[in-house]
């Protein structure tokens, strides 16, 4: 490890500490009235302070009391203590006495506290968190400050402090919700046994009986959370950039172990936001009511988003910005509506965002200033702030009514706290005397419940109510109540009213309902529930139902599984156990699957997902099944079963040779599966067929490289001849005899190296990553591969891209091979240091001479493949961190040690992992899922392995990135000051901000126009939409600007079409009519799912949920070479859709 | 005094302590307290250790106090990002390192809530721990787990005590196969009647753990009429060695983002001149109080 560090500084440019300094001069001038001067608003808002040094310093969280007072967290002491300081960060309560808007008293509540990072009013006090504990810090002679210290929790972890414990919220239930980050591993004994939770999740703190429970688990920096009105839970993500998350109990997020797919945000491609407010009340225009505010600090602005039902979750759009500046010290992280309905923003003041890449002690870490202000809407009335202290029970019951979030959470909170006999038996008369038809009378049965919830009581007749009250999501809320409930009564999930509730809620026709019903299921697992959740499967479902079922099923496998192993259905329909094997992915029921396949009323998809269990799970047995159906004539599904079987640990046994029919197939993917197959299965005739294909003309090229990887499966005596044949073939294309290459060397190791010594010198041009690789994976390979190499010249290309991929592989104890690489090459290593004079000057070129227009376009350029790694607004790779807002965050001398050094610079959740495996394969990538089965790790190309969790010896976290060091050694200076540009303008107000308009920014297009020009010709242009498996495609990512510039890419100039292809879908998550505006129309065509449509300004089609194909064809047109197409929604239609994005 | 006439009532109850022969510290002994919560928060007390240097006022001994919150006996607190195993081989390293003389071991709670399945695995990973903290030749002293106090229904206390009466069990007989001091805070109802919680002690109830602890070791407690400045001091030595062996941002400084900010771990040393200064001045001071007292 240390050893792959030394290489990659020995070959990079080092930057000097000085240069951390270097951007001090950009520090803004922190007077409060030049700051306030700087802020755009939206329309109809003004902003004012509330409150500012040295009133207070480092804000990091605020929460209001009943009485209407601001208690703010603050730390100076941020990052790390320093040994000879005492600790003495505050917490403050701010005070408007006058009402004009000001804060006009303050008083320390508390000092001496080591970074609080979250701070939350209870009772007399607040409750604080503390590093490793949750204190309760209490006022008890009523002097306004802390004289009592108790700690409530304790044994949360700090290995990273901004990801301590953070961002509390009171639930409506009276419980407090806590979250922690990424890296921090929490071990805490409560009264119900010890709670331990090593990832960022969500904790649920029940203050009056100690209970803590893990809610959520997963998300990176969840700075933000926030109940709306009707109990549910969203969060957002200082580091996630998926805008928006849908939490629910279990729900498991982002970086988190996870048997299934984690949950995905609402918003793929947003900014990284801090801090979650929901608009309400009387004061704000009405269509900013219900809307969700965050901000994205590195941005320097207060984003908008607009949410919306959608299936059993929710949709959510940004729009235009609340609040932006180009202030850079403006960094709003915790935003709160406040007594009066205007909008408090705590900006955390600092030119830098402080993140662990930056030292520690950097002088340019401000800890002094810090800004509250406050958003109010211009020519509107604010709302008188109620007095709730002291206030009669049925005064505090009756502002439950209250239009204000605000107003509602804080009478909440004066009677939860009040004495348990006082509040519950006039809640339930306040309840049951409510007028039904008064408006929201729903609403404020629900207000009921959750007032006796946070005494810890339940009313059957109040949830029976709210049943009959027809409004579902009240229901979900109330089921919700039952678990929370039922968790300290367990007995209670077996109460025949609660078992009648169940029944009811798993066949409800809305799909909230249902998955708050799995939910309690998933509580109380049994047989018996588990077979009732299932029928949820009867209904529409969607990712949130699935994840929730699926989770039920892997979590209580027990349950169904002996069952169905002694010959029973546990499941009322086949689809249903069918669904659960999948989840599963448990093979010990396959038995019971081939007979499935045999059931009549077996469904053709149904039938497919069998045999794809079959496939993938099944012994020859059932392969040979699979194979006959693979065979079938005009089989839709043939390319995924093919797909099964090249995944699959075993083979037919069975007249495997008939496979190679499908040689000559037409669509590629079905081609490059069968060659693939007759390679993995040693068909009887597949020497003499791979042989007689890698020399074929006629064959294309993927065919062919395809199957030279088959002829190296072989592992005969013939097949590495032939492979070392092909490798000295000159008349084969340089990729060809590399994969040759490559090959040999798999099979036979140390045993190639003569062959590689001969040729690896002719094969300049074609990519060496593979071979590389093949190296890297063998314990002893690098050394092999480093002897073979003495004596060698090798094409600078190939060495440099050899280098490339040693470089970044993370593995230890390259750097000879490293050098030898670099002498054969005769590279010229990097230079060795750029001075502090080269520094600066390049910091201040790109500040005066770059160019963001000409940046983006070296930044596009195929051979930096920059794109590949690195998304923006989600279009492009995922290896990589997203780069939407990389400008606004990072300095530009960061940015240049990144580029130039990238291992110095990695963002957490990209770190690379080692894995050993017991075979002594090594594997290095970043681990983008875990469960007790296997890993899935990604390479430095983005492709995916999955290695079964058994089979893995260790596992080592290396401090390597994935980012190749000396990317940009090709760049002229001029291009390096533009590329610089760029990047630093990224997420800045102007040409390179990633807006609220949903751009469709991914498409792919035809990889190689004269290709498949004879297939258009065959077939004419509606070919490409409607059989898109015949062609080979490769992504086209737009501009920043959500422009696409067809001249980018090398169009067909064929006699029947002269212009290019683009294809991108939709994911339609709610059905109904769907807009696009395209800025272009004329020399269009298009199809939607193959189907021909008029393309118009604003197309409108009405899709269904699922994924839809686009496919224009765009007719070359020298003044016409931009095109850009966003997704808008149609006025009354219900539905929800986004452009998929990725790479 | 009010005290002292609880702790006179207390110890003519307990006639076994009576029997056992009174435990001693040496000048020059080096402790440790290892355990859960329930040492790592007698840090932020300092009863306990005040008692015993206030006891042998002119003799050196230097305590270092590894509690970690809801630990066992497999360190599984400390495991930091790393798989299981890796806390505990910290933890036997840290503490050969101290070089320890006495090792006051205080586990079994939490493992206690796997109940009777998980005893048979406790009981040869405490074994095992035993093993490993022997071979610095220190005294072990066994410390057995709290007993619940009543709380919430849903907390099932009563099944919880009958499983840490298991566990307590379990830590009494390990202390007499292996010949060990065993102090049994499990029958001390007072203890119990301490907590906040249900569980955890807080300023007072340390104090009462102090005396419970000195009198399960055979020692007739003593009153300390000039203690609370050194138990001050006492307190602000732990704040520092807190800092020093459970740093924030262990990430950074010793783990896998070392290189953003592994220059910074050179500031754990600086500590330890802080905690040796303070020593001193406890030492000066409690020599000065034994004076003053007699």
């Amino acid at each position: 490890m240390n050893r792959a560090l030394s290489t990659l500084s020995a070959l990079a440019l080092l930057a000097s500490t000085a240069v951390a300094q270097r951007s001090l001069k950009t520090i803004p001038d922190p007077d409060v009235n030049k700051q306030l001067a700087t802020f755009t608003m939206a329309e109809g808002f003004e902003i004012s302070l509330f409150a500012a040094d040295p009133m207070f310093a480092k804000p990091i969280q605020m929460n209001w009391d009943p009485a209407g007072r601001l208690w703010v967290a603050s730390s100076a002491t941020y990052p790390q203590i320093k040994p000879s300081q005492v600790a003495s960060d505050t917490i403050v309560v701010l005070e408007d006495t006058t009402g004009d808007g000001k804060a006009d008293k303050r008083t320390v509540f508390a000092d001496g506290l080591l970074i609080p990072t979250a701070v939350m009013p209870y009772k007399n006090g607040a409750f604080v968190a503390n590093a490793t504990d949750l204190l309760f810090l209490e006022d008890t002679d009523g002097d306004g400050k802390a004289d009592k210290r108790t700690v409530v929790l304790s044994g949360f972890g700090t290995e990273d402090t901004h990801h301590i414990l953070h961002t509390f919220r009171w639930g409506p239930d009276g419980r407090l919700y806590m979250n922690q980050s990424i890296y921090i591993h929490s071990h805490i004994e409560t009264p119900y046994g010890p709670r331990r939770l090593g990832a960022g999740g969500t904790w649920r703190f029940d203050p009056d009986t100690l209970r803590l429970e893990v809610m959520t688990r997963g998300l990176i920096n969840h700075w933000g959370h926030h109940f709306d009105y009707w109990g549910q839970s969203f969060a957002t993500d200082g580091a996630g950039g998926e805008g928006i998350n849908y939490l629910f109990p279990g729900s498991v997020h982002r970086t988190a172990k996870s048997k299934s797919r984690p949950i995905k945000g609402l918003n793929p491609g947003q900014p990284k936001l801090a801090g979650l407010e929901i608009l309400s009340g009387r004061h704000l225009p009405e269509e900013w009511r219900g809307n969700m505010i965050a901000h994205d600090f590195r941005g320097h602005r207060t984003a908008r988003f607009i949410i919306s039902e959608d299936g059993s979750g929710y949709a959510s759009r940004r729009d235009k910005d609340l609040v932006s500046t180009p202030h850079a010290a403006f960094r709003p992280v915790d935003v709160k509506m406040g007594p009066d309905g205007a909008i408090y923003i705590a900006d955390w003041y600092n030119p830098i965002i402080q993140h662990g890449e930056v030292d520690f002690r950097d002088e340019r870490r401000d800890h002094t200033h810090g800004r509250i202000w406050r958003v109010t809407a211009s020519g509107r009335d604010l709302v008188k702030k109620p007095t709730l202290v002291g206030a009669p029970v049925k005064a505090l019951l009756e502002s439950l009514k209250a239009p204000e979030q605000w107003t509602r959470e804080q009478a909440k909170r004066v009677l939860a706290e009040r004495e348990k006999k006082s509040v519950v038996g006039p809640t339930l008369v306040w309840a049951n005397t409510l007028d039904p038809k008064a408006e929201n009378y729903v609403h404020h049965l629900l207000e009921a419940m959750w007032v006796l919830q946070s005494h810890h009581e339940l009313n059957a007749g109040l949830v029976s109510t709210i049943q009959d009250a027809g409004e579902p999501r009240a229901l979900a809320a109330a089921i919700r109540c039952v678990k929370t409930w039922a968790l300290d009564h367990p007995a209670a999930h077996d109460a025949p009213w609660i078992k009648a509730l169940q029944q009811k809620g798993i066949t409800h026709k809305h799909p909230r309902v249902r998955l708050e019903t799995i939910h309690l299921l998933h509580q109380h697992a049994s047989a018996a529930s588990i077979k009732l959740a299932m029928q949820a499967l009867d209904q529409t479902t969607d990712r949130f139902i699935d994840f929730a079922l699926t989770q039920t099923l892997q979590e209580n496998e027990d349950t169904w599984l002996e069952p169905l192993q002694s010959g029973q259905l546990p499941f009322e329909k086949a689809s249903h156990l069918l669904y659960a094997l999948k989840s599963s992915g448990s093979t010990s029921a396959i038995g019971s699957l081939t007979k499935l396949l045999d059931a009549p009323a077996l469904s053709a998809a149904d039938r497919q997902d069998v045999l794809t269990i079959l496939a993938e799970s099944g012994g020859p047995k059932e392969l040979n099944v699979v194979m006959a159906a693979a065979l079938e004539n005009d089989n839709p599904g043939r390319l995924a079963l093919l797909q099964a079987m090249v995944r699959a640990s075993q083979g037919p046994n069975k007249d495997i040779g008939k496979i190679e029919s499908l040689l000559n197939d037409e669509s590629r993917a079905v081609r490059q599966a069968t060659i693939t197959l007759i390679g993995k299965w040693k068909t009887p005739n597949a020497f003499d067929t791979l042989n007689a294909l890698v020399v074929n003309e006629a064959a294309s090229a993927p065919d062919k490289l395809t199957a030279v990887k088959a002829l190296g499966a072989l592992r005969t005596a013939p097949s590495k001849k032939a492979l070392a044949e092909l490798v000295g073939n000159a008349n084969a294309t340089g990729a060809v005899r590399m994969a040759a290459l490559t090959e040999h060397v798999r099979a036979t190791g140390k045993g190639s190296i003569t062959l590689l010594t001969t040729h690896l010198p002719s094969l300049g041009g074609a990519d060496p990553h593979e071979l590389m690789t093949v190296f890297l994976a063998h314990r002893e390979g690098p050394s092999w591969l480093q002897a073979g190499l003495s004596n060698m010249t090798l094409p600078s290309d190939l060495a440099a891209a050899s280098v490339r991929t040693v470089g970044s592989s993370g593995v230890g104890k390259t750097g000879a091979l490293v050098a030898a690489l670099i002498k054969a090459g005769g590279l010229q290593p990097l230079p060795a240091k750029l001075s502090d004079e080269e520094m600066t000057a390049l910091v201040a070129d790109v500040a005066t001479k770059g160019s963001g227009q000409r940046g983006e376009s070296v930044y596009r350029r195929a051979t930096l493949a920059c794109l590949n790694c690195h998304a923006i607004g989600g279009a492009g790779g995922v290896v990589g961190p997203d780069l939407v807002s990389i400008g606004a965050s990072a300095p530009v001398d960061y940015l240049i040690e990144s580029l130039f050094e990238p291992s110095k610079k990695v963002k957490e959740g990209y770190h690379l992992t080692t894995l050993l495996l017991k075979d002594g394969t090594l594997l290095t990538g970043m681990v983008v899922q875990k469960t007790d089965k296997d890993v899935i790790i990604r390479d430095a190309t983005g492709n995916e392995t999955t290695v079964p969790a058994k089979s893995v010896k260790s596992q080592t976290i290396v401090p390597t990135s994935l980012m190749p060091p000396g990317l940009t050694a090709s760049l002229r200076r001029d291009e390096m000051v533009d590329l610089l540009r760029f990047l630093s303008e990224l997420g800045k107000d102007g040409d390179f901000k990633v807006g609220p308009t949903r751009y469709v920014r991914r498409f792919r297009t035809a990889v190689d126009p004269r290709a498949a020009a004879g297939t258009v010709h065959k077939h004419g242009v509606a070919a490409f939409a409607q059989t898109p498996e015949i062609i080979d495609w490769t992504p086209a990512y737009t501009r920043v600007n959500g422009q696409l510039l067809t001249s980018d890419y090398t169009p067909f100039s064929s006699r029947r079409l002269k212009g290019h292809v683009f294809q991108f879908t939709i994911s339609v998550t709610t059905p109904g009519e769907i807009g696009m505006a395209l800025t272009r129309t004329t020399g269009i065509e298009m199809w939607i799912d193959g189907i021909s449509a008029e393309p118009k300004a604003l197309t409108v089609a009405k899709l269904t949920r699922g994924e839809h194909l686009i496919t224009l064809v765009v007719a070359e047109d020298a003044d016409a070479d931009v095109l850009s197409i966003a997704i808008e929604e149609i006025p009354g239609s219900p539905a929800k859709a986004q452009a998929v994005s990725g790479p | 005094m009010k005290h002292l006439v609880i702790t006179l009532l207390l110890s003519a109850l307990c006639i076994q302590a009576n029997a056992i022969e009174p435990f001693e510290l040496n000048d020059q002994d080096r402790i440790i307290l290892l355990g859960n919560t329930l040492i790592e928060r007698a840090a932020s007390y300092g009863h306990f250790e005040t008692a015993l240097l206030m006891r042998w006022p002119d003799r050196k001994l230097t305590f270092r106090n590894l509690g970690w919150a809801a630990d066992n006996v497999q360190a599984r607190s400390r495991d930091y990002f790393f798989k299981t195993g890796e806390g505990y081989k910290r933890l036997v390293q840290q503490v050969t390192a101290f070089k320890p003389t006495v090792i006051f071991v205080a586990y079994g709670t939490n493992e206690s809530f796997s109940g009777e399945d998980g005893l048979a695995a406790f009981n040869a990973n405490f074994e095992k721990l035993l093993a490993d903290l022997g071979k610095t030749h220190a005294q072990l002293i066994l410390l057995s787990p709290l007993k619940q106090a009543p709380w919430h229904p849903a907390a099932t206390v009563e099944k919880n005590n009958q499983n840490l009466l298991l566990y307590s069990d379990a830590i009494q007989a390990a202390a007499k196969k292996h010949a060990l001091r065993f102090v049994n805070l499990y029958r001390h109802e007072e203890l119990s009647q301490a907590t906040y919680n249900s569980i955890h002690l807080d300023d007072k109830g340390y104090s009462v753990f102090a005396r419970v602890v000195e009198e399960e070791l055979g020692l007739k407690p003593l009153v300390h009429e000039n203690s609370s400045a050194i138990r001050q001091l006492v307190i602000e030595k732990n704040r520092l060695h807190f800092h020093q062996w459970r740093p924030t941002n262990e990430a950074y400084l010793f783990g896998h983002r070392k290189h953003e900010q592994g220059r910074n771990g050179k500031e754990m040393a600086m500590f330890t001149p802080l905690i040796e200064a303070k020593e001193k001045e406890i030492d000066a001071l409690r020599l000065a109080a034994s004076g003053e007292s007699k």
